[in-house]
């Protein structure tokens, strides 16, 4: 998947923690009618590989959640593309590294894409089992239609201009 | 009367929630406390009352960076209760699921936790910046690691593939020859870490370590063997309990394991080692002499060197397995009778060290008491030892200095704090006479 040519939408989540899944649910409303030439991915594991999912890539949008941007359901949007800084909870540990540590890794190691946008959907905290609770799950279709309207739009493949 | 406290109220780099707590009165360490304030996880608890096949899946859940360990530990434990030993290929491919798990967690610590604190880095972040291509290999070898977990046991993290007996499904010929190249790449990136770590400088300390490992005559242990002291103790797993007990401290969550009648211990790569370096691969044994690495490390800096080494290993291993395999004409065995009442109980090598499980099941096989001690907690004991002598060394340093010494003290063992916060022992003080 490496060194693909196309546009990468990322979500990213863990579907036994409740809320901790919008990212997934988010690229599943887009796997059902993916925009052209964009590849929607999703990962629960090992968030190291996001730089293998977005290295090289014209354009990456990642879709997670976030924590303490407001009410549950409030949207956030960032450019990370030069590795800025990310709040992030907590500190990496030997388990493994977060969003925020993936982004800074990709801007060290040269493995990020031409431009790297975050949808952030806030939650109130990760839950348990399965389902999103009501605030979060009302907010997925309009993430997903603003991810696409990112897609869509000129900006968005860094070839063709800012 | 002088009095000086040094507190280290987060330690970064390691899994969980931890702190540091020293007091030094008139020029010498009075007390150490490694304070694990990570809330307990009632593991042990909710154990109770499910099935006996259940456990391997739900003991799995306490740790992501060890899931194996613990479905390996709770798979053999319950197995003794159905009179099952497996054999051929299942327990080679058991061994090898357990090598994707050493090499993904060694890698990780390796060069994201401890190796920043050599190079003079404050974490892996500003080590990527400026040396990229040591994090590219650390990240190169744990993908190796993450494809060996996702092939056999289905995915990553948490793998959901294992079963009592078994596995649900084993690999195909096919997918073996795939992930063969892979580990071979792993292995010339593990030789170039060991031979890397070998260089480094480490602090001249050594210390008189109790070394407990399993043993096993004919390999170095992953999934079986007898519980092994440096000072001469020998006895099967499922008596561990005998010569091994639980301690509670004021200040943890998580509770101290201590050799009865004797005080601290070590599990892990250095005493896997020290107790097993004859049982290691010609080649790893062939590096460690050229490196000058004694048969026995007692400097637990130098720990990112066994930790290297041990990768080496387990990549040489998978490798062999992967060229002898024959796909099983079943994924699983299928025990000779049903789950018999009683105490059952089993140890595997975790990446961090010994993992014991025991589970008291009735006549049904329902669960109705569980026991799980994880490396971390027989370490942690140790870990205030090792920090005792660091900071008797480090008096002159001002509290800054002497607070880094002691996270990088507690970093060399890899301490992981949500594997050790998982029991339940809830003492209620309600302050009535």
């Amino acid at each position: 998947m490496s060194g693909s040519s196309r546009t990468v939408v990322i979500g990213v989540g863990n579907d036994e923690r409740g809320d901790d899944a919008v990212g997934l649910a988010v690229a599943r409303v887009l796997a059902r009618s993916p925009p052209p030439e964009v590849e929607v991915a999703e990962l629960s594991g090992d968030l190291t590989g996001l730089l293998d999912l977005w290295a090289e890539r014209p354009l990456a949008v990642v879709a997670d959640a976030v924590l303490g941007a407001g009410p549950p359901g409030t949207l956030v949007r960032r450019d990370v593309t030069g590795g800025e800084s990310l709040p992030t909870w907590g500190g990496y540990s030997t388990h493994g590294i977060s969003l925020a540590e993936a982004v800074r890794l990709g801007a060290s190691l040269d493995r990020r894409p031409g431009r790297l946008i975050l949808y952030g959907v806030t939650i109130a905290a990760p839950g348990w089992g399965r389902g999103l609770t009501p605030a979060v799950a009302h907010a997925v279709p309009g993430v997903a239609g603003l991810i696409r309207e990112e897609l869509a739009r000129p900006g968005a493949d860094p070839r063709g201009g800012p | 009367m002088t009095e000086r406290t040094i507190d280290v109220d987060y330690v970064a780099r390691v899994e969980g929630e931890g702190a540091c707590h020293v007091t030094i009165r008139d020029g010498a360490v009075d007390d150490v406390q490694l304070r694990i304030f990570e809330p307990p996880r009632f593991f042990e608890a909710l154990l109770r009352g499910r099935r006996y096949d259940e456990a391997p899946d739900i003991t799995a859940r306490i740790c992501g960076i060890c899931p194996v360990a613990y479905q390996m530990s709770a798979c053999h434990a319950v197995e003794r209760s159905l009179g099952l030993t497996l054999d051929g290929p299942l327990r080679d491919l058991r061994r090898l699921l357990y090598c994707g798990e050493w090499i993904e967690s060694h890698a990780l610590h390796v060069y994201l936790l401890h190796l920043p604190d050599f190079l003079g880095y404050p974490d892996a972040m500003a080590l990527a910046k400026e040396r990229p291509a040591a994090v590219r290999r650390g990240l190169e070898l744990k993908k190796a690691g993450n494809a060996i977990l996702r092939t056999l046991g289905g995915r990553e993290i948490h793998p959901i593939n294992v079963r009592v007996g078994g596995f649900y499904r084993v690999p195909t010929l096919e997918e073996a020859a795939t992930l063969r190249p892979v580990v071979e790449g792993a292995l010339a990136l593990a030789e170039e870490t060991f031979l890397f770590a070998s260089t480094l400088d480490f602090p001249k300390i050594e210390f008189d370590y109790e070394f407990v490992a399993l043993t096993h005559p004919d390999e170095y242990p992953m999934n079986e063997g007898t519980v092994t002291s440096s000072t001469g103790l020998q006895l099967p797993a499922e008596r561990f309990e005998e010569a091994f007990e639980e301690v509670q401290v004021p200040y943890s969550n998580a509770l101290q394991v201590v050799r009865k009648g004797r005080g601290s211990y070590l599990t892990g790569p250095l005493a896997r080692y020290a107790l097993n370096r004859e049982r290691l691969t010609p080649r790893a044994r062939a590096l460690a002499t050229e490196a000058g690495l004694p048969d026995v490390v007692r400097n637990p800096y130098q720990a990112i060197v066994v930790r290297s080494l041990e990768m080496v290993f387990a990549c040489e291993e998978a490798l062999r397995i992967l060229d002898d395999y024959r796909p099983p004409e079943v994924p699983y065995q299928t025990p000779p009778h049903p789950p018999a009442e009683g105490s059952w109980a089993a140890i595997t090598e975790a990446p961090r060290g010994m993992l014991f499980h025991r589970y008291r099941l009735d006549a049904h096989g329902t669960i109705q008491e569980a026991r799980i001690v994880a490396p971390t907690t027989q370490n942690q004991k140790r870990i205030e030892d090792d920090l005792r002598t660091v900071v008797a060394r480090s008096l002159d340093q001002d509290d800054r200095h002497l607070a880094d010494a002691c996270e990088k003290a507690i970093r060399n063992h890899d301490p992981c704090i949500s594997c050790a916060t998982h029991f339940l022992d809830l003492t209620v003080d309600r302050g009535e006479r």
